[in-house]
């Protein structure tokens, strides 16, 4: 199992070799650029957990594509510095840099930096959820945001859609009052309980065949909510 | 359908409707359902502060649940006093909750007001109430119950899915009374 997925991005190939080297024997993914451009149209097409990015590189530098990363994406970024400067350092991480690294750098280092900050990533949602289900006349589309009762649409709300959302990517799951409440609501929800029973009656009017004796979005008690699901049905 | 007086649509019990937006001229007449499927958040009014608490609750929950809203006001009439003679007179309050619901901004859910001259506030409520219908009523929090949570507890008891917002942290605190 992989540690991570990495992409190296450095204009001088000794670097990103011995970096490739050195991270793939520590179990992780690592595909290299050699520009910031490069690394752009990679991030857009592949999935990373962390970019290593070095400073001066031709083209966009490694600052002005921190930026340009940062603006569209959360995933982790150390940037790899020549030049130990303090303003180095202070743009590196205004760009929205997490860590830093000057060079030359021993590979003990990098590595705890990059442990480090791989630890400190939020916890990505489960990628092992439904995405889609068709389970005796219910088809729910997570994608195409498509509910199918018995061959007829039913109609989501789009908050009630994200209710559903993050029930079927955590099925047979019991998630609490409050984690529904500030997963779909927001930080500030968490004691509405009402609120919640009023949703989840809807979504079960919607989903379910028979709404008093919900077969999906099953109650549990004092705990909170599980979407119930045979295991066998799942259809990733 | 229109009538331009109140009319009697139950025992006891004498009914207004005013639709919104704004300030509209009353429309008074037996009151009717609106189309079928459209789930109705229903607003009940206790008092000004508490009401408009309320009425925000009820905006975000009509937006996430594409429902209409409808406040509806019983308001009790003391039996030595005919029907149609509230205490307050019932201009006073379409316009106090006209003012209300136009001060909620919530035009776009189709809010309508219900005004009902009745005996007995809850009995009356459990009338015009759809079976299991979504209502939101808002008050003090207490340890002791107050007049707002025992009809909650009320509603909730005859089947109805009954919200109950904490005026303190809802409310603004520019309501005029």
């Amino acid at each position: 199992m992989s540690s991570g997925r990495i992409l190296v991005v450095d204009d001088d190939p000794q670097i990103r070799r011995a970096m490739k080297a050195t991270l793939t024997s520590r179990g992780y993914e690592v595909s290299d650029s050699r520009t910031g451009e490069e690394a752009l149209e990679k991030l857009r097409s592949e999935t990373f957990d962390l970019v290593l990015l070095d400073v001066n590189m031709p083209g966009i530098g490694g600052i002005e594509t921190c930026g340009l990363i940062r603006s569209s994406s959360d995933i982790a970024i150390i940037m790899l510095t020549v030049s130990s400067s303090e303003k180095d350092k202070v743009d590196a991480l205004d760009a929205g840099a997490d860590d830093y690294v000057t060079k030359p750098f021993s590979m003990p280092e990098l590595l705890a930096r990059i442990r480090a900050t791989l630890r400190r990533l939020p916890q990505a949602p489960d990628d092992s959820g439904l995405r889609q289900l068709a389970l005796e006349g219910v088809a729910i589309d997570l994608s195409s945001r498509q509910v199918t009762v018995h061959d007829r649409t039913s109609r989501l709300t789009a908050k009630e859609f994200d209710l559903l959302s993050y029930f079927l990517i955590r099925p047979n799951k019991t998630i609490s009052h409050r984690e529904l409440l500030q997963a779909v609501w927001g930080p500030d929800y968490g004691e509405e309980l009402e609120y919640l029973r009023v949703f989840v009656n809807r979504l079960r009017k919607k989903i379910e065949l028979d709404p008093s004796h919900p077969r999906f979005l099953v109650t549990d008690a004092w705990a909170g909510y599980r979407f119930h699901l045979p295991t066998k049905e799942i259809r990733k | 359908m229109h009538n331009p007086h109140r009319v009697s649509a139950m025992n006891n019990q004498s009914t207004t409707i005013f639709t919104q937006p704004a300030r509209p001229a009353a429309i008074r007449e037996i009151p009717e359902e609106s189309g079928p499927g459209r789930l109705e958040v229903n607003v009940i009014f206790t008092d000004p502060k508490s009401t408009m608490a309320a009425l925000k609750t009820a905006g975000s929950l009509a937006r996430d649940l594409g429902a209409c809203i409808k406040v509806r006001a019983a308001i009790a009439v003391p039996y030595t006093l005919p029907i149609d003679k509230p205490q307050v007179s019932i201009d006073f309050i379409e316009n106090l909750l006209c003012d209300l619901v136009s001060r909620a901004n919530l035009d776009s859910f189709e809010p309508s007001v219900h005004l009902y001259e009745c005996r007995d506030q809850i009995e009356t409520l459990l009338q015009v109430l759809k079976p299991n219908s979504l209502v939101i009523i808002s008050g003090r929090k207490h340890w002791w119950p107050t007049a707002e949570r025992r009809m909650a507890k009320t509603l909730r008891s005859k089947g109805h899915r009954v919200v109950f917002v904490d005026r303190q942290r809802n409310a603004e605190s520019d309501l005029p009374c």
